[in-house]
């Protein structure tokens, strides 16, 4: 499409140096989040998450698996993201791919911690059945529909509801099974656990345009934008993991600065996130 | 289904309409002239909606669905917004958020001559007058209107600009005036260009005014009249609280 | 199997002639020039029109009538198997096809010359429990023309009619409307038919297994019931979504 006039683009511009933006938000003022669990049946946990024209799908699928031999206590995460088409005609066919991939990479690196695992914002250690013979693999897949910026952290916080929506089954395992043997497992239809999503983090974006940094940038704001922190903070204020999108360099100070900003805006998201979730989640019940 | 084979054209006026319906029979309308605007299309005997809107009738003799896009179909007469995209040696492209770039030539200017070509940058914003729109070829703009004179047109430097439906925009340059414009008024000082293609510029004293003008008007889509006036006083008391 | 119980019940509680929920909604995706979800049953469809705008590849470009595009996707999620290879594989392919042609029936091309239209159709959710994602796959074409119907509308592209859709089968000597994945999957006849439904014309009739010609009748007249209830309901979606912008402008 042809882009913005160049009047807009001052305007966009030279409002974020005056804290006040297109859409009347202060610099870090987030959009208003919606949030809906359970939209997918087939998955054991599914969320949907609208911010402003942004709307992605998380969802949460458990299979049982086999740990790997070095990490026999462990269980796995799969994260991918896909981009639908309808989001875009630019990611048609293979055309979103690279987006797909830059979010699942940065994804990954938010939520799962290092190669070792230790660290990660998803407990993994939870997962094991029969520590090296059964694990649950758990594959979140993340879709997104609608587009208009700040991608990442809708997409952090669809998973974060997607996963306290997740009813993992009970599994019993037959005792007696020995050795080397694969120990038979009934997976139970009614029984399911729920999943420890307290630890889980959310992520915070800080898009920097001209000298100042806003969160949440719509697609206009992030068209103007020099670079991108993305940072994944937990419950704790702990840093879960943090990367750095965009072209243009950044000053250490000034990434040491956006970090302790992403600290503060987390401990909001955090809270309105747990109550959209909660809310969502009485609201299913009911229905 | 329920067919409706009225042929008294009264019965469809001002109702809703979606693609397929026939709105006119003309089999029991001989010896009358129609004139049939966007979105109708003759069929045989029959006048057969194509878009999902309203229908509306104009005496002597007008019909056409009302419809309200985020896409702009060109027609000639039509006021509209453009960005500038592109230039040539004797034409500018001019996004107006249409199916294809239109055509601005560098001499439809007031007093355009060879000599005076504007030198306008990809990105600047006109308030243009659409003169062709042929399906096939790309429209042509002019930035004068019919007896050659600049008039309002031309460009528009500073302020704000956003998209919004055709209906929208409109709304925005119905008479009598609509209401959110009418109550902003008599509280701020702004300046607005309303282009039918759904696109509006806003200008005024302050960033934050020109803010609560567009959101003003964005979020006016869907309200009534009242609330319109409502949502407008809400707005002036917090502009006054602030500053 | 038994898929009509003596009472003259499906298995998911369904009359013989009865459909499974539908639900439309119009102007989901905000960028997108046309948008609308449509769920039947337990599928669940998105549909985004772009267009008409500038053919991006000059070659394709034709001087008398629009280029019609149609992109269906699958997300992993959509069906009870999570799916390895989602983009480009042939049954996808397929279905693009099928909904490009059945589209391009009732849009009228010839007014937009030189442009491009594209429809992205993109399945939240398929009908099939935990099951094989190329079975699911089929089922969801009606759900698909629907959807892109009503967002074809809302883009305000020209149509000479909407074009709706719908299945019937033929399970245990009974003609049933609208199949679900399990009674899809039996093996019985299945068509699929969408039609014009003012204009009383078929664009899309699909048929699997064999039938008695007498029976076809049959199947295929259930199946035009269905198409004209799904018309119905998808006229009401419209006229409703017109008639609250009229009440808004307060005229």
């Amino acid at each position: 499409m042809v882009g913005l006039s160049i009047g807009e683009k001052h305007f966009i511009q030279g409002g974020i140096a005056q804290d006040i933006r297109s859409d009347g938000r202060k610099r870090l003022t987030p959009r208003p989040i919606n949030v809906k669990t359970g939209v997918i049946s087939q998955a054991n946990g599914s969320a949907r998450v609208r911010m402003g024209a942004t709307d992605v799908i998380a969802s949460v699928k458990a299979e049982l698996g086999r740990p790997t031999a070095l990490q026999p206590d462990k269980g796995k995460v799969f994260i991918n993201v896909d981009c639908s088409p309808t989001a875009a005609p630019m990611f048609e066919g293979r055309g979103g791919e690279e987006l797909s991939a830059e979010l699942s990479v940065a994804l990954r690196h938010c939520l799962l911690g290092g190669k070792s695992g230790s660290g990660a914002g998803i407990e993994l250690s939870s997962l094991v059945v029969v520590e090296g013979k059964i694990c649950w693999d758990l594959y979140i897949d993340g879709l997104v529909v609608s587009s208009d910026g700040n991608l990442l952290d809708a997409l952090g916080a669809a998973i974060k509801a997607a996963l306290s929506n997740t009813g993992i089954p009970r599994v019993n395992v037959a005792a007696g099974a020995s050795g080397d043997e694969q120990p038979e497992v009934d997976v139970s239809d009614e029984e399911f656990l729920q999943f420890d999503t307290s630890k889980v983090p959310v992520i915070v974006t800080l898009t920097k345009v001209g000298k100042h940094y806003i969160v949440d940038a719509t697609s206009e704001e992030e068209s103007q934008m020099s670079s991108a922190v993305s940072i994944s903070v937990n419950r704790q204020g702990h840093i879960c993991g943090l990367t750095k999108r965009g072209g243009a360099g950044l000053d250490p100070s000034i990434i040491l600065d956006m970090v302790s900003v992403a600290k503060t805006v987390s401990e909001q998201l955090i809270n309105t996130l747990d109550s959209q979730i909660a809310a969502a989640e009485a609201g299913e019940d009911e229905s | 289904m329920e067919e409706k084979p009225s042929g008294s054209p009264a019965s469809f006026i001002d109702k809703p309409v979606i693609p397929g319906d026939v709105v006119l029979d003309l089999s029991d309308m001989t010896n009358q002239t129609i004139k049939l605007g966007g979105g109708l299309r003759q069929d045989f005997d029959s006048i057969v909606a194509m878009k999902a809107g309203t229908l509306r009738f104009t005496k002597p003799n007008k019909y056409w669905v009302e419809t309200s896009q985020k896409r702009y179909v060109p027609c000639v007469g039509d006021s509209v917004l453009g960005i500038v995209a592109d230039s040539r040696a004797d034409n500018f492209l001019v996004d107006i958020k249409g199916p294809t770039l239109a055509y601005l030539p560098v001499l439809a200017f007031e007093g355009g001559t060879r000599r005076n070509i504007p030198k306008f940058e990809v990105g600047t914003l006109l308030y243009v007058r659409v003169v062709k729109a042929n399906p096939g070829m790309n429209p042509e703009l002019s930035c004068t209107d019919a007896s050659g004179k600049a008039a309002e047109y031309g460009v528009l430097k500073d302020g704000y600009n956003f998209d919004c439906s055709t209906g929208l925009s409109r709304m925005l340059l119905r008479s009598p005036r609509c209401p959110v414009l009418e109550e902003l008024g008599k509280k701020i000082s702004f300046e607005i260009a309303v282009g039918l293609n759904g696109r509006v510029w806003v200008n005024a004293g302050s960033p934050s005014l020109i803010i609560v003008v567009s959101n003003a008007i964005m979020n006016s889509e869907s309200l009534t009249g009242v609330q319109q006036r409502i949502m407008v006083d809400k707005l002036i008391q917090n502009l006054k609280l602030s500053s | 199997m038994e898929y009509v119980s003596p009472e003259g019940l499906r298995l998911d509680g369904r009359r013989p002639m009865e459909m499974r929920q539908i639900r439309g909604e119009i102007g989901v995706v905000d960028k997108a020039d046309g948008s609308a979800v449509f769920e039947m049953g337990n599928t669940k469809v998105i549909a985004a029109v772009y267009g008409p705008r500038e053919v991006p590849n000059r070659s394709q470009q034709m001087n008398d009538r629009a280029l019609v595009r149609c992109e269906y996707t699958m997300a992993n999620f959509s069906t009870g198997d999570r799916m390895r290879k989602p983009k480009g594989d042939r049954r996808s392919t397929e279905i693009s096809l099928v909904i490009r042609q059945t589209m391009e029936a009732c849009i009228m091309t010839h007014l937009m010359p030189r442009t491009q239209i594209d429809i992205f159709v993109q399945v939240l959710q398929a009908d099939g429990g935990k099951s094989r994602c190329l079975i699911a796959a089929i089922g969801t074409r009606s759900a698909c023309i629907n959807a892109a119907t009503l967002a074809l509308s809302d883009a305000g592209i020209p149509m000479r009619d909407l074009v709706t859709s719908c299945s019937a089968g033929y399970l245990n000597s009974t003609p049933l409307l609208d199949l679900n994945y399990v009674e899809d999957s039996a093996g019985g006849a299945d068509v699929t038919l969408g039609i014009m439904p003012k204009l009383d014309k078929v664009t899309l009739l699909q048929m699997d297994a064999k039938l008695p010609l007498d029976i076809f009748e049959n199947v295929m007249q259930l199946a035009i019931e269905g198409c004209k209830a799904v018309a119905t309901y998808i006229r009401q979606v419209l006229l409703e979504n017109t008639k609250q912008l009229e009440y808004r402008r307060g005229t």
